[in-house]
């Protein structure tokens, strides 16, 4: 299994230790990853509001780029996912704007070619499979109690699972033997960028997550989205304060959860980078 | 064909103004007139009239007619009168063709020059056609009087009783273990409050006891064969492991299982309680015989177990050596009545159905009302508590996009009539969230009023949630309603105790099997497809099969009624004559030009050409021939000739429509 690897801003720069998980446990699943040469920005920024064309056309730089290297291309980052599908749904069903993005790409002496774009979880749960998964594990996750929570960006509009109750990372970790709690929120907003600003309005909906995954009895939260594990580890402190409420819980990616399961060590999955602290011996 | 001089009467209806308006009727009169053949040529006001009818009968004795051209509407609306009407001459009804004036004509041709022309042309090619048509007869097929009812809900029942109170055998077939369906589970109906047990039970003993009903439960048709008026149907019966005739219901060997206390998955009340193995479906149960569950009796399952129950029955009732049972019937009419089920709603889980306990689906509440439900017509919540408050979901699954687009027209109604029922017996704040509410039946609006004037609170908006996340102290402990007040243009988080789901109706379990073997068409949506949506919902395109009830479409039970006794009358109508007659317009097929190539047989949407492997030629079962000319078409070898479209009938046809042209 080869895919094109697409890290993306986050990944790079204030998520490397999500980019260390991921690496980890792809060698463990003998999956390779082939770093796309030269990418570049995915356009989900504020390039839009100057250039809808330039937007576009930077994801679609990117997937050409990936085609050279995979039919299938991975991206963990959620904002750059949605881009770069919203992006081969574009071209795909809108003649005029995609003529308008094929000039740009001819500038760059490229031809449009597009390729699946995954995220990993979906890799580990379709393309691997749960059972090979379970082939591997080296210690089972058994007594922790995991809280699943999978956010807006990998599940609407473009998922592959039912949009307001997936189940694949319950399914995951179920194999896995955590204790994996269902979770009502699970696909509920975590914020965004409302919580940029330091706003409550940001910060409730933060709150409410924290709280109910705890209420729940969770010894850690698990996510596929680096904007929600963002939102739900940063601001841990600040809402105790305000709320007058200890909401404190560990927020892991889910290759960091799964990297353990797999037998590598803390540091290889970055796990020791994170705001929350979590260790699998103190569950 | 050694032909007698053809002598034709044309006659060209006004049709009021429908045809004369347009059309120069004198013009085309002159016209038809001069073809070779025509005797008389007339135009008159109302061909289908009595007094029409009277010219072209006159003149089949004045003027010696032989053929007969009414040029008008279309056939489907009057072919058959002037059939009659040449028949009634004592002329063979066949002499006659229609040529369609009207629709074809008239109606689409705005300028009356060309109007006028074009009718030259449909007529001329009627008079030419039936130049060479020949005497035909209708066949008639003897109709066994003997009906067969499929499914014994309150659908299978009313049609069974009104045929059998017309004096015909009726063999009523009933899935489950006693009939009464889906409606035996109900305390009250909408919107008198009518207490269904005492309306339905009645008519299931009447069923049971009537001379004329075969009851037939816990069987499945396994086969039909035949057509309209010989129907030859095989059906399976499942071993009740109790003998029918000698068990009276006294429910010892209930008591006397091995397992003291019931916990097998109860059908009747859809799992809200819990029976044993060796179980009477419900006190009302028709017949009210014992059955024993294959797949939990210990004895039936592994061959070990005490076998109490035999013990205990004085009877002898009890025999775990019945095998299952094959009936074979003969029947001149089938009347469908196979119900719906509920979508399942625990794959729309923003509504938490299974996985919050005090998410309810609306059919299980209806059991816990009925007096003998479980908890004895009380509402008690799963934890054993009282609700203080209930949410009332209307459209679960239905008006969907995602899930069902239709409307399942019976549940607005049910809502009401639940939360009226709730509110009465817990007093409980109760909240209905609809859609739209569709209260369109006789009283409906006016119990819709009434139960909104009891203080049930209707909020319009589709609900987007059910949870149990508190926000509020307030919620805490509670199921928090999450929906859009479109009314009041608000968010609105309801907290309450219990949830009632509205689920949607769909065709009941092995409808395909079912729309397979009886050779009905469905919708889409699985429901079997009437005849005409409006003017033949009860008849089905398969000759002879008649639709009852939630088969053909969700709805209450004074539309089910309706159209039960509806099938009842059609399937009568059908039977009581003794006799079909059918359409000579069927195919034949010469055996000297027949090769014997099959083409014709994969293509006849009737079953009815059959290969003879003897002769090597293929043949015509002329009762099953609708007639529609596939085979007549796609015979390589011109063997098959259409009755009323043979080859030299459809040239002369063509023929007569290019004449005009070339003159």
């Amino acid at each position: 299994m080869k895919y094109a690897y697409y890290p993306g801003c986050t990944l790079r720069a204030s998520y490397p230790h999500v980019d260390m998980s991921l690496k980890s446990v792809f060698r463990v699943l003998g999956v390779e990853l082939v770093e796309i040469d030269d990418w570049n920005c995915c356009g989900s920024t504020a390039v839009e509001n100057i250039s809808e064309a330039v937007s576009l056309a930077l994801s679609a730089r990117n997937i050409c780029l990936a085609a050279k290297i995979s039919d299938t291309m991975l991206t963990p980052c959620t904002e750059c996912l949605l881009q770069q599908r919203r992006v081969l749904y574009i071209m795909e069903q809108y003649p005029k704007v995609r003529e308008k993005v094929l000039k740009v790409l001819e500038k760059v002496g490229l031809e449009w070619k597009p390729v699946k774009v995954v995220h990993p979880l979906e890799i580990v749960v379709n393309d691997i499979g749960l059972d090979k998964v379970k082939e591997k594990v080296k210690r089972d996750l058994s007594g922790i109690k995991v809280v699943p929570y999978y956010g807006c960006l990998i599940t609407r509009p473009y998922g592959s699972e039912h949009p307001l109750y997936p189940t694949s990372m319950d399914e995951l970790f179920s194999a896995l033997k955590a204790e994996v709690i269902d979770y009502p929120l699970k696909t509920k907003c975590c914020g965004a960028t409302l919580t940029a600003t330091g706003d409550e309005r940001g910060l409730s909906l933060v709150y409410q997550l924290l709280k109910d995954a705890k209420r729940r009895g969770g010894n850690v939260i698990v996510v596929p989205c680096t904007v929600c594990q963002f939102n739900l580890e940063v601001f841990q402190d600040k809402i105790s304060t305000m709320y007058g409420e200890n909401v404190s819980i560990p927020v892991l990616y889910f290759t960091q959860l799964l990297g353990l399961a797999l037998g590598l060590s803390e540091s290889e999955l970055g796990i020791d980078k994170l705001l929350v602290p979590f260790s699998i011996s103190a569950r | 064909m050694s032909r007698e001089e053809v002598r034709i009467g044309v006659y060209v209806c006004h049709c009021g103004t429908n045809i004369a308006g347009v059309v120069n009727v004198e013009e085309v009169v002159e016209y038809i007139k001069k073809i070779p053949g025509v005797v008389v040529a007339r135009h008159y006001v109302y061909m289908c009239s009595e007094a029409g009818q009277n010219l072209i009968k006159q003149d089949i004795k004045e003027h010696k007619l032989n053929r007969v051209v009414v040029a008008s509407c279309s056939p489907n609306l009057h072919e058959n009168t002037f059939r009659r009407a040449v028949a009634e001459a004592g002329l063979n009804p066949y002499y006659f063709q229609m040529a369609n004036i009207r629709e074809h004509c008239s109606w689409v041709t705005e300028d009356p020059k060309e109007a006028t022309e074009k009718a030259k042309m449909i007529v001329r090619a009627a008079v030419e056609r039936v130049k060479y048509h020949e005497p035909l007869e209708k066949k008639k097929v003897e109709v066994k009087d003997k009906i067969l009812v499929v499914g014994g809900g309150i659908a299978g029942i009313s049609a069974a009783l009104v045929c059998a109170n017309a004096g015909k055998t009726v063999y009523l077939v009933e899935k489950s273990p006693s009939i009464g369906g889906m409606m035996s589970r109900l305390d009250k109906t909408f919107p008198t409050l009518d207490c269904a047990a005492c309306i339905l039970t009645p008519k299931m003993n009447e069923v049971a006891s009537h001379p004329n009903i075969k009851l037939i439960t816990y069987a499945e048709v396994e086969s039909v064969e035949g057509f309209v008026g010989n129907f030859k149907v095989r059906i399976r019966k499942k071993p009740r492991y109790v003998i029918e005739d000698l068990c009276v219901g006294c429910e010892k060997c209930v008591e006397a299982c091995v397992f003291k206390e019931p916990k097998f998955y109860d059908e009747w009340s859809f799992g809200l309680k819990k029976r044993k193995p060796v179980y009477i479906p419900f006190p009302y149960a028709v017949p009210r015989k014992a059955i024993i569950d294959p797949e939990s009796c210990l004895y039936l399952k592994y061959g070990r177990c005490k076998q109490t129950c035999v013990e205990a029955c004085d009877r002898n009732a009890i025999d775990f050596n019945q095998k299952e049972e094959i009936i074979e019937v003969e029947v001149g009419a089938i009347i469908l009545a196979t119900g719906y089920k509920f979508i399942d709603v625990s794959k729309l889980p923003q509504y938490g159905y299974g996985k919050y306990p005090n998410v309810y689906i609306a059919p299980e509440v209806e059991v816990m009302l009925n007096a003998s439900g479980p908890t004895r017509g009380e509402i008690i919540l799963r934890d054993g508590r009282k609700p203080k408050s209930v949410a009332i979901i209307h459209c679960v699954g239905s008006r969907d996009e995602n899930n069902k687009k239709y409307c399942s027209r019976l549940c607005c109604m049910a809502a009401i009539k639940l939360a009226h029922l709730i509110k009465e017996r817990t007093e409980a704040e109760v909240y209905n969230f609809y859609i739209d509410i569709r209260a369109a039946g006789k009283g409906y609006e006016e119990f819709y009023k009434r139960v909104a004037s009891e203080g049930v609170r209707f909020i319009r908006g589709k609900v987007a949630e059910i949870t149990d996340v508190a926000l509020t102290p307030e919620e805490e402990g509670k199921l928090i309603v999450r929906v859009e007040d479109t009314l009041a243009g608000v968010i609105r988080r309801i907290p309450v105790d219990m949830v009632v789901l509205m689920p949607a109706l769909e065709p009941a379990t092995g409808v395909e099997e079912v729309s397979k073997m009886f050779g009905v068409s469905v919708t889409e949506d699985f429901w079997f497809l009437e005849r005409h949506p409006k003017l033949a919902p009860i008849a089905t395109f398969a000759d002879g099969i008649f639709l009852a009830g939630c088969c053909q479409g969700p709805k209450d039970i004074p539309d089910t009624v309706m159209q039960a006794e509806g099938a009842a009358g059609d399937a009568l109508a059908l039977v009581s004559r003794g006799y079909i007659e059918l359409e000579p317009n069927i195919v034949s097929i010469d055996p000297e030009k027949c090769s014997g190539c099959r083409v014709c047989v994969g293509m006849c949407p009737f079953g009815a050409l059959k290969y003879n492997e003897e002769k090597g030629v293929t043949e015509v079962i002329e009762a099953l021939c609708k007639g529609c000319g596939t085979c007549a078409a796609a015979c390589p070898s011109g063997a098959i000739q259409q009755n009323l479209f043979k080859d030299k009938q459809v040239y002369a046809e063509i023929a007569g429509i290019l004449a005009v042209g070339g003159e």
